[in-house]
């Protein structure tokens, strides 16, 4: 259970990560 | 309802936006940087901050910057929070000798309170140390509501900014929000809240004597019970004022030690929505036009009132099958009537009522009634409440932030009625910024539905629920409504600590307030580069009564679209059973 919570930790901080790129990405397009 | 219930409501609401002017001006000054009286006592302690993690006040950072610092700063804490509750069994401060928490509880706890949501599949007096209450999670509860206030500003920074990349610095804000707003507050109702009898020290749980004495599952003799004790004031107050919510002890605040006497529920009911309606006017300070803070916390007021007014009238008529069988449920001078049921005695229908209107219109969560027994209907207003989105009210900071969006969205749909490109204090309102809005919006309807319907046909989660049928899958739409909208607050019926729960809902908490803070803070950075466009003839007025009610219009809309439906296979149809 440990490894299945640092590893749902892990995948959400990626997806985040990934998030501020997809803002960033929109926003240089918008301009 | 009595006059006395009609004199407590009147009254709240009075006291309430009363307060909201000048605590509104004094954060203004917090974040705007004249000096506020507290400058004396408090700058040293500012400073040696700053010193000591090389902070410099004059460090702008662009919207990813910021965001970035509040994700890292976030992630800290979740970790933090994550470990102290795996060791708690070797720390000090446990006098009961807790072990453990278990890695999903764990992980959920730490989602929780990094996330101001709150939610608690724990009990805090047979689970948590009194360290990892201090230490975990009384210290998240300031530093999520305070992580909510920063974004909050740098929003506000980006919509009053003329072509600048900066919103401000996210550590200054995080630290000014703790410093000069969030711990004089805490300390002065903390100590309001132990005068009234709420519990504050470190003392191991006492036996009682029972006056009579009683029997156990197994029909063997109880004559002792354990009394909880604990540092609970102190996490009481922060709770409340934060939009925390998360209760010291199991029952929260219809805990006697956590919630003893009716003032300190008015004090701790006030103290909910205290931050997020002064920061309207903070909001209107900022900005340079106290009108717009007053028009948003009038949009706000208007929806949360209506709701009440369903609330207590539901509970106030009460269960007509329970009438039926001959009980007196008619209010009187000897009885609070109505439904009773999962309510204290000492506050009745009208401050259970309040209470949980308030909490589930911010983004509290604290309960002083069990939700799970309200009447359909009565149900049904906290659930609704918190399905608009927490943005009524809301949470401190993020209801705000949340609400700006949504009057983006006002503005944008007004634009598209007249045919003119939206405005909203001067600035466009453009394809990026109403993507971003969408997301916001979109976001935690997504992962309520989403998550429910994997509940749902799961026999693993459908184990947890307390009732069949209709009621049962209310149980499962309410818990992962308030962790999917950062509430926290429970129906009470669902048993939630279990793997299930625990990981998909800790999930559902960090997208509802991450994935909606970084959009939230991308569009701070769009609006701060743009130049503020004149005030014209077509430009719509967001001041006045008519952008109020299109405001209000909006969330409701986009509350009944979303969840309509679901609403119609719980509360609704048990509604109608219940006339039937």
């Amino acid at each position: 259970m440990e490894l299945i919570c640092v590893a749902v930790s892990i995948a959400f901080v990626v997806a985040t990560v990934g998030l501020i790129a997809l803002c960033d990405r929109l926003q240089g397009d918008a301009r | 309802m009595t006059g006395n219930g009609w004199f407590q409501l009147i009254l709240y609401f009075v006291v309430l936006i009363a307060v909201a002017k000048p605590l509104g001006t004094y954060m203004a000054r917090v974040y705007d940087g004249p000096p506020v009286f507290l400058d004396r006592v408090l700058g040293p302690l500012e400073r040696f901050i700053y010193r000591a993690c090389g902070v410099r006040a004059d460090d702008g950072m662009t919207w990813k910057t910021y965001a970035v610092a509040m994700l890292l700063f976030n992630l800290v804490g979740f970790l933090a929070v994550y470990a102290l509750q795996r060791v708690q069994g070797v720390l000090p401060l446990n006098p009961q000798g807790f072990g453990a928490v278990t890695p999903d509880s764990s992980f959920n706890t730490a989602a929780s309170f990094a996330s101001n949501t709150n939610w608690q599949g724990y009990a805090g007096e047979t689970t948590m140390s009194y360290l990892t209450q201090m230490l975990g999670l009384t210290v998240q509860n300031f530093v999520s509501c305070a992580t909510g206030m920063a974004v909050l500003v740098a929003l506000i920074r980006g919509i009053r900014q003329r072509t600048a990349e900066r919103l401000g610095n996210f550590w200054i804000d995080l630290t000014r929000s703790t410093l000069y707003v969030l711990l004089p507050l805490s300390f002065v109702l903390a100590l309001a809240l132990v005068s009234q009898g709420v519990l504050q020290n470190l003392d191991a749980y006492k036996p009682a004597t029972l006056v009579e004495a009683t029997t156990d599952a197994e029909n063997a003799a109880v004559t002792e019970q354990l009394l909880p004790m604990g540092p609970a004031a102190s996490q009481i107050a922060i709770k409340q004022l934060g939009t925390n919510g998360g209760g010291f002890f199991n029952a929260n605040s219809a805990h006697p030690f956590e919630n003893p006497t009716p003032l300190s529920n008015f004090l701790q009911v006030l103290a909910i929505l205290l931050i997020p309606a002064a920061l309207c006017y903070t909001f209107g300070v900022m900005v340079g036009d106290t009108r717009q803070g007053w028009a948003i916390l009038a949009a706000m007021t208007v929806i949360l009132v209506g709701f009440l007014a369903l609330g207590v009238w539901a509970e106030q008529a009460g269960n007509p099958r329970v009438a039926a069988h001959g009980v007196d449920i008619v209010a009187s001078a000897a009885q609070s009537g109505g439904n009773m049921e999962g309510k204290e005695t000492r506050f009745g229908i009208v401050n259970s009522a309040l209470w949980a209107s308030a909490t589930t219109a911010a983004s509290n969560g604290s309960v002083n009634s069990m939700h799970d027994s309200y009447t359909p209907l009565g149900g049904l207003v906290p659930m609704f409440l918190m399905m608009l989105g927490e943005v009524v009210f809301g949470g401190v900071g993020s209801g705000l932030y949340g609400m700006l969006i949504y009057a983006f969205i006002a503005v944008f749909i007004a634009g598209l009625m007249v045919g003119r490109t939206p405005e909203y204090l001067g600035k466009k309102i453009e394809a990026y910024e109403v993507k971003m809005a969408a997301l916001i919006i979109l976001i935690p309807p997504l992962l309520v539905k989403v998550c429910t319907a994997v509940a749902v046909v799961l026999p693993v989660a459908l184990s947890s629920r307390q009732d069949p049928g209709v009621h049962g899958f209310g149980e499962i739409l309410y818990a992962f409504t308030s962790m999917g909208n950062n509430n926290g607050s429970a129906f009470a019926g669902l048993s939630a600590n279990v793997p299930f729960y625990n990981v998909v809902g800790g999930l559902a908490m960090l997208f509802s307030r991450y994935w909606l803070a970084v959009p939230a803070l991308a569009i701070a950075g769009s609006l701060a580069r743009k130049k503020i466009v004149p005030v014209s003839g077509g430009t719509l007025p967001t001041h006045g009564p008519l952008f109020v009610a299109l405001l209000v219009g909006v969330v409701l809309l986009v509350g009944v679209l979303s969840f309509v439906p679901a609403l119609a296979l719980g509360p609704i149809v048990e509604h109608l059973m219940m006339i039937a």
